[in-house]
Formats: C-alpha cells, sequence, structure tokens
C-alpha cells in the first residue's frame, strides 16, 4: 500500500543515480509494422498547446508529447527523470536540486535551466492571467501566492538556474507529492527565445516549439492535429512511433463508428456498452483505473435544505443509492462502487472498513427508512429534494435512476438538469440541495481528493470538521500519512458530505496492434514515445 | 433604386447595433463566465483574468471598446477559451469550411430542388408528382441528426468509401453536404412545384399555350420566370443559414465549421467568439436580403419601392 | 430551416377576400373541397388518431414512463426489445424505462409544444400585422420597418442563446419557438388589413366611431380566418422539427420529461447497437405527424381557395 510512495520519498532522499528512463521497447518476436502511426481520439477541440495555459484533460494528453516536464511517470504512474535526470532534496525537504540532462529543444537549442525558471515564473505571473497559477501555489514553491496576487514580482518565485544545467527550487514547507506534481503540463519549461518572440503565437505549427518526443506539423482546429517524432529529442533512437495524430469527434457513438472503420487506434466506450464490444472485440476493448470518483455533494451550508443538516437523513441517501445498479447496469464498464471520496487505485491509500458496504442493497435500503423515520421523515412528512446535474448523457442516466432509487426511500427527487456553467456557477454559490460532481486526481496521492473536503477547501457544499482537518494536517509531515487518509475516510464516511457513488475507470477501445500502451495508471498519463505497432 | 438601398444600408446599421446589444446582454446576464471552473479559481487569478480580457470594465464600457474595435480595427477581440487566438483567427480558421459545403449545398439544392419541383408540377396528379411530394416531405421531416449517423454506417464503416469525419479533399465533403442539403433540396421543391402550378394555371399562359407556343416553350419562357419569384425570396436566408453552418454537421463530421463554434462558444460563455459568429451571420443575413430584394426588382419590374 | 410558402398563403388570403366581395363564405364550399381530396382526410384521421395516442395511451400501457425495469437495465438489447409478453410494446429506452409510456409522453409534449408555439406566432403575427395595416400611416411604417429589422436577426442563434442563457424551462421554449415565427404571419396579414380596410362595412363602422382595436378584433380578424388556419397549421410540424433540434442539442424539454425529439436524438445515437426500436417507434410518430399536418395544411389551402384546379 504505502510502499509505492515510500521508495519514491526515499528515493529523493537520497541522491537520486540516473534511473532507467522508459522508452518503447518491443518484445521479443514481435514483428514492427511499417507504418509506424498512432491516431488518438479527442472528444473537444484543443484549446490551448501553451503548457502553462493548459487546463483540461485532451490538452495535456498532446502536450505531454511536445514537451517533457522534469519529471516523468513509467507505465504504472511511477515517478522517473524526465528533463531532469537526478535530483536531490534538503534535510528538511524544502529545497530540490536538479540537474538536467543535456537536452535540445526542437530548433536545436540547449534547454537550460533558465527555461524552466521562466516558464514557471510565467506561470505564476498575474500578466500571463494562466488559469492554472493556482498549481504553482498548490506545489508550495516560494513566494508562489505572493507572485499570484501580485504584491511580489514574478522574480521572486522560489526558483533559480544555478547554472545551464542545474535547477533549485524552494519550498515553503515540505511536500511529499511535489516530485508527482512535476509531469503537471504548467510545470513543463517553455523555450524563452521563441515565447518572447511570437507572443500568443507561439503555438501555431511552425512556430511551436517543444522539447518532446514529438513536434508538431498541423493543427485544424477543431478537426485534427498531427505530429511527427522529433529528431532532436534527447532519446529520439528509442522512439519508434513515427507519426501522431490527434481526431476531434465530438460525438462518442460516432467515434466508435470510426474506431470500427479503422480510422481511430483509441476512443472511448460510450456507457453501457462495454460488455457487448467485449465479447466482439476482446483484443480491443480496456478497461483501466482512472482516479476519478463520482458523487452527489449535499449542501450542508446555510443556504442548503434544512433535512441535510441532519445526518441520519444524509446516512440515508447514502445508503439508499443503488451503487450496484448503477456500476453494474447502467456503466457497465468496470467502475467501482465508491464508498471513499478518494479513488482505490491512489498511490498510498488504503480503504477504510465500511460496514454498510459489507451490506446487502436491501439491508442498506431497510436501514435506511429506519434513520430517515427516526429524522422524522415518512409517508405523512416525505422528504423532498431537488438534484442538479449538467448536461451529459450520462449524467442524465444516473440521475433518473437516483430519483428512482430514493423514491423507494419516499424521498421525492426533482432532476435540475443545467449546462457546465451554470452548474458550476451554482455550486459555488451554494445554490443547491444535491449536485452531481466528480473529482479528479491531480497527482497520484490521496489528498488530491481529500482536501476538497476541507473547511478551507473547494467543498462546495460547505462540510465542516475539525477532525478531519487535523487529521489532513498531520498527514503533511507524517511518517504513514496512509493512517490519517483512513481516518479523513473514516469521517467522510460517517459525516456523509456527499453521496459517492463510483469510482472511474477508463472504458476504452484500443488497437491491439499498439503495443506499450499504460493500463495501470490511474492519472492516465500517457506518452506515446513508449508505443510502437507491431505488425497483424 | 438605389435611394431603396441606400434606405436598407441605413437601416443595416441600427438593426447590426440592436443585435449586438441584445446577444451582448444576454451573454452577460448569464450565470457563470468564461472563467467559471470546476475548481473555482483562486480570487487573485479571477481578477487577473478578467483585468487582461477588461471583464472587471462596466458592462457599457466592454461594449463601446467592443463596438469601437469593430469600427476602427475590424478587431472582434481574443478568445476567452482559446488562449493562443483571436475571434478573427478562429472565424478565418472555420467559416471557410462552412462557406465551402454551404455553397455547394446551396447549389445543388437549388438545382436539384427546382427541378423536382418543375418535373412535379408539370406532371401533376401522376405518380410522378405524387412520389415527388412523398420524397420531399420526407426529406424534410427526417432530422439531419438521424440522417448523419445513418450516412456513416453506410459509407464509412459497412462500405469504407468515404472517411468518417475530418475536413480535406471532396472525399470529406460528400456527407456533410448530403446531410445539410437534403431537407433545403425538398422545401425548394415543394416551394417550386406550388409556384409552378399556380403560374401555370394562369390566364397569361393560357394566352401562351393557345398561341400553340409547344409546352417547352412555355414553360421555359413565360412560366419559368414568374414561377422563381416565391423560390428566390426564400434564397437569401437559406444561402445564409447553409454557409453558416450546420450544428449536426460540424458535430458529426468534425468539419471544424463554425455551426459547432458557435454552440460551443454560447455553452462555454467565451462571449468574444460567440458575438463574432452572431454578428458575421447577421450582416450575411442583412446582406442577402438586400441582395434578394434587389434581384426580385430586376425580375419583377412591376415591384417598386 | 424549413419554410412556409409565404405566397401561397397571400394568394389564397387575396382569393378569400375575391370571394367575400362576390358576397359567397369561403367556408361553406370548402369542407366539400376538403373532404374530396383523400390526402388531406387521410392526414387529418392520421393526426386525430396520433391526438389519441397522445391523450389515452398512457391506459394501454402496461408500464409507467418513469419506472426502471431492473430486469431489463443493463441487458437492453437482449431483453428490451418490443414484446407483448414483458409489456413493453415498444420495447424499453438504455434505463430500462417503458418506450410505449415514453412515446405517449412525448406525443403530447411534442404536440403541445407544436400547438402553443404555432398559436403564440399567430396571435402575435396576427394582431400586429392587423394594427399595422389597420393604422396605416406612419405607424404603419415604423411597425413595418421594426418587422425588417427583426427578420435580419437570425433566430435559431438567439433562440439557442436564450435556451443557454435562462436554462431550459419548458415554457421559454415555447415563447421562444413561437416567436420566432410571427413576422411572416405579421406581413401576410398587414398585406391582408389593408385591403380589407377600405370595404364598405368598414368605413361605415368607422365612420359611426367605432374604436380602432374594436373594429380589427370584430370585423378584420375574423376575415383572416381562413388565412390563420392554413397557416397555423403549416407552422406545427416547424415548431416540432425546431423543438427536435433543440432536443438534439440538449436544449429542448428536460427529464423526466421527453418529446419526440429528444427520444429519437436518443435512438439515433444508439442505433448501431442493436437496440433500433428506440429510434423507430418515436421516429414513426414523428414522421407521419408530420406528414399528416403538411398534408392537411395544404388540403386546407386547397380547399379554401375556390380556383379549381
Amino acid at each position: 500500500m504505502t510502499k509505492l510512495f515510500l521508495t519514491t520519498a526515499l528515493a529523493a532522499i537520497l541522491a537520486v543515480p540516473t534511473l532507467p528512463a522508459l522508452a518503447a521497447t518491443p518484445a521479443p518476436g514481435e514483428k514492427l509494422a511499417a507504418q509506424q502511426s498512432y491516431n488518438y481520439w479527442l472528444l473537444d477541440a484543443i484549446k490551448t498547446l501553451d503548457p502553462q495555459k493548459n487546463t483540461d484533460r485532451e490538452g495535456s494528453d498532446v502536450i505531454n508529447q511536445l514537451f517533457e516536464g522534469l519529471t516523468s511517470q513509467d507505465a504504472k504512474g511511477a515517478i522517473i527523470p524526465g528533463l531532469a535526470e537526478s535530483w536531490t532534496v534538503s534535510d528538511d525537504k524544502k529545497v530540490y536540486t536538479f540537474k538536467l540532462r543535456d537536452a535540445k529543444w526542437s530548433n536545436g537549442d540547449p534547454v537550460t535551466a533558465n527555461d524552466v525558471v521562466f516558464a514557471w515564473r510565467r506561470l505564476a505571473d498575474p500578466a500571463t492571467a494562466s488559469e492554472y497559477a493556482w498549481f504553482a501555489e498548490l506545489a508550495n514553491i516560494a513566494n508562489a501566492s505572493e507572485v499570484v496576487k501580485g504584491d511580489q514580482p514574478a522574480d521572486q518565485l522560489g526558483v533559480k538556474a544555478v547554472d545551464d544545467r542545474t535547477l533549485e527550487v524552494t519550498l515553503t514547507q515540505g511536500t511529499p507529492y511535489f516530485l508527482k506534481m512535476l509531469t503537471n503540463a504548467s510545470l513543463f519549461p517553455v523555450p524563452q527565445k521563441v515565447v518572447e518572440a511570437e507572443g500568443d503565437n507561439w503555438t501555431q505549427p511552425g512556430k511551436l516549439v517543444g522539447n518532446g518526443a514529438f513536434t508538431l506539423v498541423s493543427h485544424d482546429l477543431g478537426v485534427q492535429l498531427t505530429l511527427k517524432k522529433s529528431d532532436t529529442y534527447w532519446d529520439a533512437a528509442n522512439t519508434i512511433l513515427t507519426d501522431l495524430k490527434f481526431t476531434t469527434v465530438s460525438d462518442v457513438n460516432a467515434a466508435l463508428t470510426r474506431f470500427q472503420a479503422g480510422e481511430l487506434d483509441y476512443t472511448e466506450i460510450p456507457g453501457g456498452q462495454y460488455p457487448r464490444l467485449e465479447k466482439e472485440y476482446p483484443d480491443a476493448a480496456t478497461v483501466s483505473p482512472k482516479a476519478c470518483t463520482y458523487a452527489y455533494i449535499l449542501n450542508l451550508s446555510d443556504k442548503g435544505p434544512e433535512a441535510l443538516k441532519d445526518k441520519r437523513v444524509r446516512q440515508a441517501l447514502a445508503l439508499g443509492m443503488q451503487r450496484d445498479i448503477v456500476v453494474n447496469n447502467i456503466l457497465q464498464g468496470g467502475q467501482k462502487p465508491a464508498w471513499t471520496w478518494t479513488h482505490w487505485a491512489m498511490d498510498g491509500f488504503a480503504e477504510p472498513e465500511n460496514q454498510w458496504a459489507a451490506m446487502s442493497q436491501e439491508d442498506r435500503t431497510a436501514k435506511a427508512k429506519e434513520l430517515l423515520a427516526e429524522a422524522g421523515y415518512g409517508p405523512d412528512k416525505p422528504l423532498a429534494l431537488s438534484l442538479q446535474y449538467n448536461t451529459s448523457e450520462d449524467h442524465k442516466k444516473i440521475a433518473v435512476a437516483a430519483q428512482q432509487f430514493y423514491k423507494q426511500l419516499g424521498v421525492n427527487v426533482t432532476l435540475n438538469n443545467v449546462e457546465w456553467k451554470v452548474h458550476t456557477d451554482k455550486m459555488q454559490n451554494q445554490d443547491f440541495d444535491m449536485a452531481r460532481y466528480a473529482w479528479c486526481a491531480d497527482y497520484n496521492e490521496p489528498s488530491t481528493f481529500l482536501d476538497y473536503f476541507r473547511s478551507t477547501g473547494k467543498n462546495e457544499g460547505k462540510f465542516n470538521n475539525a477532525d478531519y482537518d487535523a487529521a489532513l494536517d498531520h498527514a503533511k509531515t507524517a511518517e504513514n500519512p496512509a493512517e490519517d487518509y483512513k481516518k479523513a475516510e473514516a469521517i467522510l464516511a460517517d459525516e456523509v458530505p456527499g453521496v459517492f457513488v463510483y469510482n472511474y475507470a477508463s472504458v476504452a477501445m484500443r488497437n491491439p496492434a499498439i503495443k506499450g500502451v499504460p493500463l495501470e495508471n490511474p492519472m492516465n498519463d500517457w506518452y506515446a514515445k513508449d508505443f510502437y505497432r507491431v505488425e497483424q | 433604386m438605389f435611394g431603396f438601398i441606400l434606405r436598407r444600408l441605413a437601416v443595416a446599421i441600427p438593426t447590426l447595433l440592436l443585435l449586438i446589444i441584445i446577444s451582448f446582454v444576454l451573454m452577460h446576464s448569464a450565470p457563470g463566465g468564461p472563467f467559471t471552473q470546476e475548481r473555482a479559481l483562486p480570487p487573485q487569478v479571477l481578477a487577473n483574468l478578467d483585468a487582461k480580457y477588461g471583464l472587471d470594465q462596466p458592462l457599457i464600457v466592454q461594449m463601446w471598446t467592443y463596438i469601437v474595435g469593430i469600427v476602427t480595427r475590424f478587431d472582434f477581440g481574443p478568445s476567452f477559451i482559446y488562449p493562443d487566438l483571436s475571434v478573427n483567427d478562429i472565424i478565418s480558421q472555420g467559416f471557410p469550411v462552412t462557406l465551402t459545403y454551404g455553397a455547394i449545398g446551396f447549389t445543388l439544392s437549388v438545382l436539384f430542388g427546382v427541378m423536382l419541383g418543375i418535373v412535379a408540377a408539370i406532371r401533376h396528379n401522376t405518380w410522378i408528382d405524387t412520389a415527388a411530394v412523398g420524397v420531399s416531405i420526407g426529406a424534410q421531416v427526417l432530422p439531419n441528426f438521424v440522417i448523419a449517423p445513418i450516412l456513416v454506417l453506410v459509407f464509412t464503416l459497412w462500405l469504407r468509401w468515404l472517411p468518417g469525419g475530418g475536413w480535406g479533399g471532396w472525399p470529406y465533403w460528400v456527407m456533410p453536404i448530403i446531410a445539410l442539403t437534403l431537407s433545403h433540396m425538398a422545401s425548394i421543391a415543394r416551394l417550386t412545384r406550388s409556384s409552378m402550378l399556380e403560374v401555370l394555371g394562369s390566364n397569361h399562359i393560357r394566352t401562351a399555350r393557345a398561341k400553340g407556343l409547344s409546352e417547352r416553350a412555355v414553360i421555359m419562357r413565360h412560366a419559368l420566370k414568374p414561377a422563381m419569384l416565391p423560390v428566390i425570396s426564400y434564397l437569401g436566408p437559406l444561402f445564409v443559414t447553409m454557409i453558416t453552418g450546420s450544428v449536426v454537421v460540424d458535430m458529426y463530421f468534425s468539419t471544424g465549421g463554425i455551426g459547432r463554434s458557435f454552440v460551443d462558444s454560447a455553452l462555454s460563455r467565451d462571449y468574444a467568439v460567440m458575438m463574432g459568429i452572431t454578428i458575421l451571420v447577421g450582416a450575411l443575413t442583412i446582406f442577402f436580403n438586400l441582395l434578394v430584394d434587389v434581384l426580385y426588382a430586376w425580375i419583377d419590374p412591376k415591384i417598386r419601392y | 430551416m424549413t419554410m412556409i410558402d409565404r405566397e401561397a398563403i397571400e394568394r389564397l388570403g387575396d382569393s378569400l377576400n375575391a370571394q367575400e366581395v362576390q358576397g359567397r363564405s369561403p367556408w361553406a364550399d370548402a369542407r366539400r373541397r376538403f373532404l374530396r381530396n383523400k390526402a388531406a382526410v387521410a392526414g387529418l384521421i392520421v393526426l386525430l388518431l396520433v391526438l389519441a395516442f397522445g391523450l389515452f395511451g398512457q391506459h394501454l400501457a402496461a408500464w409507467n414512463n418513469e419506472d426502471l425495469d431492473f430486469n431489463v437495465m443493463g441487458m437492453v438489447a437482449e431483453k428490451g426489445q418490443p414484446s407483448i409478453e414483458s409489456g413493453h410494446y415498444f420495447g424499453t429506452d438504455e434505463l430500462g424505462r417503458d418506450l410505449f409510456a415514453r412515446t405517449v409522453q412525448g406525443t403530447r409534449v411534442s404536440l403541445l409544444v407544436g400547438i402553443v408555439g404555432a398559436a403564440i406566432a399567430v396571435v402575435v403575427g396576427t394582431l400586429y400585422g392587423a394594427v399595422s395595416g389597420f393604422s396605416g400611416g406612419r405607424t404603419d411604417q415604423i411597425m413595418m420597418r421594426a418587422v425588417d429589422i427583426l427578420m435580419s436577426i437570425p433566430y435559431m442563434f438567439v433562440l439557442i442563446l436564450l435556451l443557454v442563457m435562462f436554462g431550459r424551462s419548458m415554457w421559454l421554449l415555447f415563447l421562444g419557438i413561437g416567436l420566432i415565427s410571427w413576422l411572416d404571419m405579421a406581413r401576410i396579414v398587414r398585406g391582408q388589413t389593408l385591403t380589407l380596410k377600405n370595404r364598405e362595412y368598414i368605413e361605415a363602422a368607422r365612420a359611426t366611431g367605432v374604436p380602432g382595436w374594436r373594429i380589427i378584433l370584430r370585423h378584420i380578424v375574423p376575415n383572416l380566418l381562413g388565412v390563420v388556419a392554413v397557416y397555423a397549421t403549416l407552422l406545427i410540424p416547424l415548431m416540432i422539427l425546431t423543438e427536435s433540434f433543440m432536443s438534439f442539442l440538449g436544449l429542448g424539454v428536460q427529464e423526466p420529461l421527453t418529446s419526440w425529439g429528444a427520444l429519437i436524438s436518443e435512438g439515433a445515437k444508439t442505433m448501431n447497437y442493436g437496440t433500433l426500436w428506440q429510434l423507430l417507434f418515436p421516429l414513426f410518430f414523428f414522421v407521419i405527424t408530420l406528414f399528416a399536418f403538411f398534408f392537411v395544411g395544404d388540403g386546407l389551402r386547397d380547399a379554401l381557395d375556390p380556383k379549381d384546379r
């Protein structure tokens, strides 16, 4: 459980010798295809290729191929050297010193420590107005908050280039997950010269310069991006794929049709279609963990309904949610029923015992009715709540089902479908009873989930529990944070600030000819440099 | 005539202004803004963004700056959601696509629609007429979000003749054009048929027939022009609708056209892109309506303005 | 964007006016002519059947439109197909809800959207056009210029904006859809009013000091009924089509309500997954109804028009 986590922490304390970097390594006997190409599906148009301005998953998928951060991940999501070939950390865990490898930008210039400094300052600088500026604060980089606020100039950020190949980062406090955060695009280096010369337009094809294994050939907004292998990448000798395509298909069903027609090598499986596709294409239909949790957040704030302030009502709602039906009959794609907020696959997470999880649904429903009756709700005084969800086929299905589940408890749920922006806006203003929500990990460690319910966290339902906050504070410096996380989860299970429904899985059709695809990394990051296509 | 054109152009400006104001106010009164995110942005980050895009100004100032930018520099501002691109970039990438499939689709629907309508009118009350009417009502009522996936299944998955989406050479054009054209072609056919029937029953055609002209000459020389009048008044708005794209086509075939961009920008509160497309469509609508009126006057000199 | 043949309706209006001058009631012969038109009568019968289905269908359904059939859920392709035995005459949707009951509900909602939308367009358009034409002079000029201006606004865009901005309430959908189409109606009615205005009995009424609004309601509007009826019949299918497009965008009526458009759009997405009935049943009702409206509308127009074709 905590082993992996400890290993990384340990490795960080000792000066790490150069670990073997991952690269595409065909197994003996595999015959490589003549055409080394990979065509990946995107749902939407790519909003930006600027690492510091990117905010979404699909943007990261492209940027991960065009740029490389100080650290990278192996097939299981463990941290391995990327642009930095080694690093050391001070005894107080506040100063990291990275040794950069001899790497080049795609225009032939060397990648220097200064490019990293430039990129990080750019992320925090109010002039950039990056929506991800908070990431620098989350990483606890010294002065990040002051710089973001504009109280200090960007050059006061706690990062400096000791020489061209040495980078020193100062943090305000020990941050166990700091190295993991470096795999996020917002902390990737960018070429200072190019960015300064070209301005906002520097990410256009022909102008974009990266340090990743691939370079940008064309970008047709909302249609397709094409990338080709970069000869200047430091590990180009071990990169096998030569052509990458990212194709936008805005309808997941149309994307599946095009996968079946051989136009795509990867596409998501529409909800409920996995069992059928698994039978028809056993080699191609895959399930892998995805670090997100689906929940109905309950509004505990003053603006929320009186009923939800009663713990028994909240517990009844958690018990009445028929997770098995959601997972097995609606989604049908290897998702797991969630009794914790943290995704089960998170590095260093141990689930606490949960008595409800072990019960049968009949018993849970009975218990839920009992709790509601105790709280004074019943046939004479039925509980009425609204459930808000944002427009999506799957959210709709689950909400319609939830309405029926709660009807069995005598709870009248009205559905309120709103589009995404309205949903977010209402949630942030505590204008809801129950609201669909999903939280996805920013880095592979439980605190990325648990911080949400802190009294100072995003926490749209305004859950407030001192013991919970204390447990998480303790985890920051604890020898064994897993125990604290367990305790925090136990509090959530008892207090029910939200009804946790299921832990996500990535359910996808993947062309079996493509090898080297990571299926065990819950962060779902992938690096095409590790892939290759075999002859079939 | 020139006076008429001038007057219409003079009305065009307040119309566009009205359109800008309506859309601007609608957009900004909606809950959520371009930077409303799942993870509420820290107030200072939000403040930085608002300052960068001028959203911290009063609405009336924003609107004024926006209109001045368009009038003086033809600058529709930066996109809020695509930080690397300006609205001009986005429209200049997407509009040629919709213009291409829209203009071809328009030509085809007029050509075939008129032909079908004339044939049905000439063969009035025969099985040809019945079939033409049935087919064209059918094409009109089948939603294109049903037609599009059928096309992809047939031509991409089963026959493997055409790419299932994207934008490039002509193979990419076929399915978007079919999906877009069918219903428009059908309405033109119905319109042509009824107007042709009307004209064929009129006195001056009876006179022409009485003079012993061949049926072909009667239709081509005497009936066609008056029969086309109602069709023409329909063509202006139709042309604009078609060249500004279809959400369904853009979604199913990932053409990258502006029909999709409009809905996306409205949903993501990309105020600038949404305004840009609305103004583009509004301006085109005004222009083509005017063009139709001029054309009308030219064909039918009886109309005075 | 489909449209209504405005000129044909104007011609109809002209000839109705002409008949009236000759002192014949347009409605007397119209019914006989309408009943002779086989397509129109068939259309009318279909419409009545669909209406009955929408109004009383739920009494035939074995299932409630909300209940999930947990036996079927998750195995819709295998167990959710149409069957008399299971009580799912039209099969079930993806969640195991009875498609028959859902189609009944969708029929009701779609017809309501069409009729209310068309009614708003017709009422607003008629009154606006009649007032404009009757007032004449500067008022008429301004009112018609306003129509010109509004005609240049891309309505589909504004409707999408409205629904996005103000959420998806059903009445907003009615209003938005209705307000799209009153402009044409206003123009047609104004034209007819201009002709009617100079009739002797109206001049007489004016001379005796009957107020303008009363003349409009008592004398002008009743004379426009034929035009209005035809226009409304042809407008309803367009309203239903517009609603289906909005439903495709996810902006139409919302769960637990449904409409033909919503059902078709769901069915179209899964047409290749072995559950084709989810598309075909709602599509069937949608298509026959629109066909019927077009036939009845055309039939009504021909019936009211005395010119024997």
